[in-house]
């Protein structure tokens, strides 16, 4: 047995033939471009439903390939053929044909000039195949994907793009360049969005495995954003689908809606902040009353003095006024406003002093920062976070931190983190609420901050009822709460995950024993190279 | 007359040489390049270049990325260039047509053929430019 190319071998050639003319599901026109004499295939009219006597009728007219053809197809496929017997491009092209029982199927139309040495055609061998099905389901899927709003396109592993839809894309959107036929490289103009991409190809990735999603933030030169979010998916062993979605809209309700659930935090925090502002502003207050009038007796003795010493120049007191000032004295109790009077001062001052301490946590609490990740004193922000929630805990536990000194700045979204430390602080005074009650008594949270090669670690602890069994593995479901209607909406610990996971890069878990209490450890990349993606999602 | 130089950029090794030899007994000077940024390379350089032969299929960088290429550099010393495929379909082949291609080569092709395509766009070539 041997093997070899048909092409060198006129007789297999010719056998060859035979049996592919008979085996061929394509309609065959053999076309003599100097007599212009044109002989089709059986097949060829069996495509259009002809056949016998039909085809005989229908096929002598030497021109029925063309007579058939849609009038509306059949300029651009001849044109395509003149390209071809003048040019030598490939005809490739589909038409639709009418059929013998009405309407129009779509047939592929292909072909090959036979030429001479000087190249000039002299025969044209036409092949036609039904694809009609292949274009419906085609058409179908298109009037399908053209309904979506999303892009889509397929790329080869080496970055060839080898189809695109382009979906509603904004102006400066970095998918508007995609072009079939051209690669990654030649149009996705971000290095890092390209970068992010070709990491993405280059995984080995399952066919069966779910898409994996990417999110990408672009700027715009006005300083507004777009934001996209690309879905990959394996589609052939060097072939993958990429579904890429505009998510600016969402992104910005989601932004509103966190921004909304802080001002709520913020608004149910603010009772008990006035109250916290109001305890040292009562005693500022009674400690200045005392103060504006133990001063005025101050200043009466002292005007009573300042005459004698001025009367003392021209002559020496008399005993009777010695003892008049010596009276005096003594229904004024100098003595004791001269004791009281510091003491007074320093409270007002010190009160002073809580208030400024409120507001400023207060402040640095709320502040309206960007949402990028920044390096941040976490020791001051976990600081303030505590200030501003005193009056969730101070009823029932005491506060110990021990934040390490150490502690460097961490990159973090400064105004999202604050709010994560105040839910599990809200979270831990109920928790040990639960346990206290009315009793009086008091329990503890404790929060520590330190850190290790790679991240920052926080835990909070506290000494409430642990979390039960079948509440651990949802704890940070959204609106999954155990607590009583009213109390908890279920969002603390989700937006909690969502922020330290999503937003961060890092990670949060807990350790709780029913009766003993809860550890909610958070652990911060320290670097933001050392995340996947360098950006927040 | 003059030699006609010819550059093919082609990933495979096998195409690259079957073009050389093809052409080289017709009389053609041919030049090849193994991806489409050296392709760049030596038509940035060679001003005497005739003809571009252009596989479509090329890792990191397309056929059309380097036709792409020559229609935004549009310098007036850029030869015409033919793309080369295994495989054809319309889209693609539209593309070409619309992207500038002047002529298209489905793989394998027998070295007549290449012959009378590369003399078919030179001599329409120096029709144009009457050279």
């Amino acid at each position: 047995m041997s093997s070899a190319l048909v092409d060198d071998d006129p007789q297999g050639k010719a056998k060859l033939l035979e049996v592919l003319l008979s085996a061929t599901q394509d309609g065959i026109v053999d076309w003599d471009l100097a007599t212009g004499e044109t002989t089709y295939n059986a097949r060829w009219s069996h495509l259009l439903g002809f056949d016998g006597a039909e085809h005989v009728e229908y096929c002598a007219s030497a021109d029925a390939w063309r007579d058939l053809m849609h009038h509306e197809d059949s300029p651009h496929a001849l044109k395509l053929i003149d390209d071809h017997l003048k040019q030598g491009w490939p005809l490739y092209t589909t038409v639709r044909m009418r059929h013998r029982y009405g309407g129009y199927r779509h047939i592929m139309v292909r072909g090959a000039a036979q030429r001479d040495d000087q190249y000039r055609p002299v025969r044209m061998i036409l092949i036609f195949s039904d694809i009609d099905e292949r274009i419906r389901g085609e058409e179908r899927q298109r009037a399908l994907m053209s309904a979506l709003p999303d892009t889509l396109f397929r790329v080869r592993t080496d970055g060839l793009i080898v189809s695109v839809k382009t979906g509603v894309e904004r102006q400066g959107s970095p998918f508007n360049a995609l072009r079939e036929g051209l690669t990654l490289r030649d149009t996705i103009a971000d290095p890092r969005l390209r970068f992010r991409l070709e990491n993405a190809l280059a995984e080995p990735r399952p066919m069966s495995q779910a898409a994996e999603t990417i999110g990408f933030t672009t700027k715009l030169p006005d300083g507004a954003q777009l934001h996209h979010e690309i879905r990959i998916v394996r589609s052939s062993e060097d072939e993958l689908v990429c579904i890429v979605r505009d998510v600016t809209e969402r992104r910005g309700l989601e932004d509103q809606l966190l921004q909304t659930q802080k001002l709520g935090a913020i608004g149910q925090l603010a009772a008990g902040v006035a109250h916290e502002i109001n305890t040292p502003m009562q005693f500022i207050g009674d400690n200045l009353h005392f103060t504006q009038a133990a001063i005025g007796d101050v200043l009466t003795f002292l005007e009573m003095l300042r005459k004698a010493v001025n009367d003392a120049v021209h002559e020496p007191p008399s005993p009777a006024k010695l003892e008049q000032l010596a009276q005096a004295e003594i229904d004024l109790d100098f003595e004791y406003a001269r004791d009281a009077l510091p003491t007074a001062i320093e409270r007002s001052l010190s009160g002073v002093e809580r208030v400024t301490k409120i507001v400023r946590a207060m402040k640095s609490f709320a502040h309206p920062e960007s949402d990028r990740l920044t390096p941040t004193d976490l020791r001051q922000l976990i600081e303030s976070t505590v200030v501003v929630a005193t009056n969730e805990w101070k009823y029932v536990a005491d506060v110990e931190l021990d934040l390490d000194t150490s502690l460097p700045q961490v990159p973090c979204i400064g105004g999202e983190l604050n709010q994560v430390i105040l839910n599990l602080i809200v979270n831990a005074s109920h928790a040990i609420a639960d346990v206290v009650g009315a009793s009086g008594k008091k329990g503890k949270i404790s929060i520590g901050a330190s850190c290790d090669d790679f991240h920052a670690v926080i835990r909070v602890h506290d000494t409430g009822t642990g979390i039960p069994e079948h509440a651990r593995a949802r704890v940070f479901e959204p609106f999954f709460t155990t607590k009583e209607v009213g109390k908890g909406t279920g969002q603390g610990l989700a937006m909690a995950y969502n922020c330290v996971v999503k937003r961060h890069r890092g990670t949060i878990d807990f350790e709780t024993e029913l009766g003993a209490g809860t550890t909610f450890v958070i652990k911060l990349p320290l670097s933001i190279e050392g995340t996947r993606s360098g950006l927040p999602q | 007359m003059t030699t006609h130089k010819v550059l093919i950029i082609d990933d495979a090794e096998t195409m690259r040489s079957a073009v050389v030899d093809a052409l080289t007994p017709a009389g053609f000077d041919v030049v090849t390049a193994p991806d489409g940024f050296r392709g760049i390379a030596i038509l940035k350089e060679r001003r005497d270049l005739s003809l571009v032969i252009i596989d479509l299929n090329m890792p990191n960088m397309s056929g059309f990325g380097v036709l792409e290429w020559m229609r935004k550099d549009a310098s007036p010393h850029l030869p015409p260039a033919v793309f080369m495929t295994t495989e054809v379909n319309e889209s693609v082949l539209a593309q070409a047509k619309s992207a500038g291609a002047v002529g298209w080569l489905v793989k394998p092709c027998r070295p007549e053929q290449l012959v009378a395509v590369a003399n078919r766009i030179l001599a329409k070539k120096s029709e144009r430019y009457g050279s």
